[in-house]
């Protein structure tokens, strides 16, 4: 899932200075998930925004809705009626869903009220951990199931570098697993260590952003 | 809608309670409870793993001064756990309300069991010292 996290208060209230009626819009996929920007979110950051405004000698009025996707315009739709009573928008979706609102209602002030950090997955309740870097090339089948571009501090395509700890931890967190730690160990439990001797050519880039903006396109698919 | 005068205020604190820790619940009756100096609501809850930081923004958003949740004592909780779960979720929430300014000690956690009437308003009664110090709720009569 793509996941997110709150944006501080403060930098949402400076934003929201001048405005009279805000729309949180919560989108209950990704950042759902993540406990970011769902339903449950939305209807927390409403009150503490009013809270946080009026401290500040603001009176805001505060209107919630939830999406079920902030990035299919379907959805994106069912804010028609409701945006125009509103002077400005938070959107608690990632960067796709903030712009999706935005392109819909441009005449509005939409902010960002979270900041989108990574692909990740639940690795237990309250933890998540960066799983794909969306690099465009991706080699997973070389590395054992396991991403060394999301999962290695330095993103080494043939690793470890000289800086995994004894218990086999990252040299810059001591919380982190080094990936190429695990990926030797899954190599050597499968009886495989002798493909990782291989060197793994660069990855190509260019089909990431370093190409530009991607643009996928599926002719079979446009109307 | 025009504020309150925020001098002539009297507390309001909120207090919402597990069910189980409580003796008798048909003793508390609905409505408020106007004490000297303050005035006190209760709400129950089937365990206090209920509460969400959601809806305790909105009680003090919406003017209470003071909440005061009552869970069961630590390894007394009917459901195992769910009383530690509405302590890591009341921690959450007291940053939450700090972050906004408005006073981490708005909102505080009590544990007991087989608790009266009594017990709930000395427990409301032993938050106004703090409340005093932090003031009025500046949300009383704000936009909604």
């Amino acid at each position: 899932m793509i996941i997110a996290e709150w944006k501080p208060l403060p930098e949402l209230v400076e934003k929201l200075k001048g405005h009279k009626r805000a729309l949180i819009v919560g989108c209950a996929t990704c950042v759902a998930e993540c406990a970011a920007g769902g339903e449950h979110e939305v209807e927390t950051l409403a009150p503490l925004l009013r809270m946080a405004m009026q401290k500040e000698g603001h009176d805001l009025t505060v209107l919630t809705k939830t999406l079920e996707r902030q990035c299919e315009w379907e959805f994106v739709e069912q804010l028609a009626e409701l945006a125009p009573n509103a002077d400005a928008i938070v959107s608690l979706a990632c960067g796709i869903g903030v712009q999706a609102l935005a392109e819909r209602f441009p005449e509005m002030s939409v902010y960002p009220g979270v900041n989108t950090t990574s692909l990740a997955i639940r690795q237990e309740p309250g933890l998540w951990l960066a799983r794909c870097a969306a690099c465009g090339d991706c080699a997973l089948g070389e590395t054992f199931g396991f991403c060394s571009v999301a999962r290695c501090a330095k993103s080494l395509s043939n690793g470890p570098c000289g800086g995994t700890r004894k218990e086999g931890k990252c040299e810059i967190d001591e919380n982190l697993d080094c990936v190429w730690y695990q990926i030797y160990e899954r190599a050597s439990a499968r009886g495989k260590v002798e493909q990782l001797i291989k060197v793994r050519r660069p990855r190509n880039w260019s089909n990431s952003g370093h190409g530009g903006p991607k643009r996928m396109v599926r002719e079979d698919l446009r109307s | 809608m025009k504020k309150e005068d925020q001098s002539a205020l009297t507390p309001r604190i909120i207090v919402i309670y597990c069910h189980n820790a409580v003796l008798s619940p048909e003793e508390l009756r609905e409505g408020g409870y106007l004490e000297e100096g303050f005035e006190v609501y209760f709400a129950a809850l089937p365990c206090s793993s209920k509460i969400e930081p959601s809806y305790l923004l909105k009680i003090i958003a919406d003017g209470a001064d003071g909440v005061v949740v009552v869970a069961c004592p630590e390894g007394h909780c009917r459901f195992i756990v769910g009383n530690n779960r509405a302590e890591k979720r009341i921690n959450y929430t007291r940053k939450l309300l700090d972050s906004a300014g408005m006073g981490a000690e708005r909102l505080v956690l009590e544990r007991g069991e087989g608790l009266t009437v009594k017990d709930f308003l000395e427990m409301a009664g032993g938050r106004l010292e703090i409340l005093k110090i932090l003031g009025p709720n500046p949300m009383r009569g704000a936009e909604k």
